[in-house]
């Protein structure tokens, strides 16, 4: 755990105003999120401590919009299980970033218990950024792509 | 030992099992619904995943995403709590076909306890005490009629998928027992999906006992004593203690064997729960069998020190249980008082943002809670918010314990029926032992509308 990492984070955070933030590298994501009085780390100041283990990868759905692209629909998982992003392996994707889709259109898989789930766009648009990488588990509500609508 | 649990609950029962995991040295993964996200069950597991949205049938009710959510994380067993799926044999099934360990009874055991006609009907075979009454299901109004009249009058029918209070009428005379019968096949085909129904003699003004029982997958099996669970509003409890006021040590030794020979017989694994209701004769009958955790189980853990959710983790990993019947000693005296967010008159639910906390601690004090200060108590779920335990030498210190207890109790911006139990711990009948499941009825009647004690509530709360 790279705490000079956090403190540079949180640094950058203080300095320009901003109260959210999520970093991610190959093996670590990161949510930050000031609550007005300092720095301080996903949640209540009134919490006692709770240890290293809440620093680590942690799946929860950003906020709406927070530090995020104007005017894009978010896509979310219905589901708890594990995102794919074609139909078999070694098939080529559903869809692209840069790709324009339709509603109904298949954007993924996620399987759960063995099923798969086809998960369909509900808006007309383009997708902008896929969020998450072949095989990744999601849990319900976690955004899966950005979509512009048209 | 399992390198990972799944505790598929919330509230104060999920950090309980989490405390458990954490000091055994096993990963914890808490799940929730998406308005529980800043939930302490949630911040003190070590991994969570969100199953839902608010909704129970949709969140921690629904089977695929709770296992999915076990497969992803890679837990290699399920900790159910108590309520939600904590009975539900499907579910326990369905861990056992994705090699989750279920922790608690085999599928089969929990069916079979779970319908409280074949409960009733196996225990008497087992030689356990039980009411007079049917010999499992009543098939028709005719059939109930003709055993009602041989047992007596008045009678309760009861719903066979119910238990715990639900899907019951008292039937006083023969005139009004058809018609009973069918409305509780109706409302128990509605609320259970199973409308089977039996019935029992009726017994006025019973005390409720219940003997904690676990067992191991080698044949071990102990009692943790009783708790007595009289003091109920509808049949939920509200206060319970541990030793029973009226139990003597010949009474609990008998019943205890009683409760221990028919578990052994039945093969049961895991924590459990015998529930017996005791006449005002001091004759004992079997209720139900709880298979699962209770709300209750603190003030059993205080008087024989033994922790309950650890054993039940041991148990399902296969370990021998740590101790034997010999063992086992009920030191001094423990009450608990299961606090509500509800108005401690009218009962009505009060969920809101809680504005100040203070929570009760010192000697021999315990709180199970979940709730904290700026906690938004949501309305979607069960109004508990905290269980306030406390152990003394004695049932009078344990009692004055419990009151100075409560006044350190402090909860605003939401209701709470810590005056309530504030009252019950003055009452006299209370503090002489003598009550029954009567008690809480007759004791509302009493108390009229009776100046809250707003000079024991601190306005404000200053950070420590």
């Amino acid at each position: 755990m790279d705490v000079e990492l956090i403190r540079q984070l949180m640094q950058l955070m203080a300095s320009c105003q901003v109260c959210e933030l999520e970093y991610e590298a190959s093996d670590i994501r990161l949510r930050l999120r000031r609550d007005g009085a300092g720095p301080s780390v996903a949640g209540k100041s009134s919490l006692p401590a709770l240890g290293d283990a809440q620093f680590a990868a942690e799946s929860r759905p950003a906020e709406e919009g927070a530090a995020a692209e104007p005017d894009v629909a978010i896509v979310r998982s219905p589901i708890v299980g594990t995102f794919y992003r074609a139909p078999a392996p070694g098939t080529k994707p559903f869809v692209n970033t840069g790709d324009y889709v339709t509603v109904g259109k298949t954007l993924c898989i996620i399987e759960a218990m063995k099923v798969m789930n086809e998960i369909e766009s509900d808006f007309d648009g383009k997708v902008v950024k896929i969020l998450l990488d072949d095989s990744q588990p999601v849990e319900y509500g976690q955004p899966l792509m950005w979509i512009e609508p048209a | 030992m399992f390198k990972k649990v799944l505790i598929a609950n919330r509230g104060e029962i999920a950090l309980r099992i989490i405390r458990a995991c954490r000091e055994m040295g096993i990963a914890s993964v808490a799940v929730y619904s998406n308005v529980d996200e800043d939930s302490l069950h949630v911040r003190f597991a070590d991994e969570s995943v969100c199953i839902g949205p608010a909704r129970n049938d949709k969140s921690y009710l629904n089977i695929t995403n709770i296992i999915s959510a076990a497969m992803v994380t890679g837990a290699d067993a399920i900790h159910p709590g108590y309520g939600y799926l904590a009975e539900d044999p499907g579910f326990a099934r369905i861990c056992e076909d994705h090699n989750i360990k279920f922790i608690g009874p085999s599928p089969k055991l929990i069916r079979s306890m779970g319908d409280k006609a074949n409960a009733r009907a196996t225990m008497k075979s087992l030689g356990v005490p039980i009411l007079p009454g049917s010999d499992g299901e009543v098939k028709d109004a005719a059939e109930a009629l003709a055993i009602a009249c041989e047992i007596g009058f008045p009678v309760l029918i009861k719903a066979s998928g119910g238990g715990g209070g639900k899907g019951m009428r008292i039937v006083h005379n023969r005139d009004d027992l058809p018609r009973a019968f069918e409305a509780v096949q109706g409302e128990a085909g509605a609320a259970f999906g199973n409308s089977a129904a039996y019935i029992e003699k009726y017994i006025g003004e019973p005390r409720h006992i219940e003997f904690q029982i676990l067992a191991d997958e080698h044949g071990g099996v102990v009692h943790l004593g009783e708790r007595e669970c009289s003091i109920q509003r509808r049949h939920q409890k509200l206060v319970e203690e541990s030793p029973s006021p009226v139990m003597t040590a010949r009474r609990r030794q008998s019943l205890g064997a009683i409760a221990v020979d028919a578990v052994s017989k039945l093969g049961y694994t895991s924590a459990g729960t015998m529930e017996f209701l005791m006449d005002p004769l001091g004759h004992f009958y079997f209720l139900e069998m709880n298979t699962r955790i209770q709300v209750e189980h603190p003030v059993s853990e205080f008087v024989t020190g033994v922790d309950i959710v650890k054993e039940m983790i041991r148990i399902a990993a296969g370990e021998r249980l740590s101790l034997k019947q010999s063992d086992v000693t009920l030191t001094g005296h423990s009450i608990e008082c299961r606090i509500n967010a509800e108005h401690p008159r009218t009962f009505a639910p009060s969920p809101g943002l809680i504005t100040a906390c203070n929570l009760p601690g010192g000697i021999g004090v315990r709180v199970d809670t979940a709730i904290y200060k700026d906690y938004v108590v949501l309305p979607y779920y069960d109004s508990l918010i905290a269980k306030v335990v406390v152990h003394a030498p004695t049932r009078l210190e344990a009692i004055a314990r419990m009151q100075r207890a409560l006044e350190e109790f402090v909860v605003e911006g939401i209701d709470t029926t810590v005056p309530f139990q504030m009252a019950v711990m003055r009452d006299p009948e209370f503090r002489a032992g003598r009550f029954s499941t009567a008690f809480v009825e007759r004791f509302l009647g009493k108390v009229q509308p009776e100046r809250e004690r707003e000079g024991m509530r601190v306005r404000s709360v200053h950070s420590a």
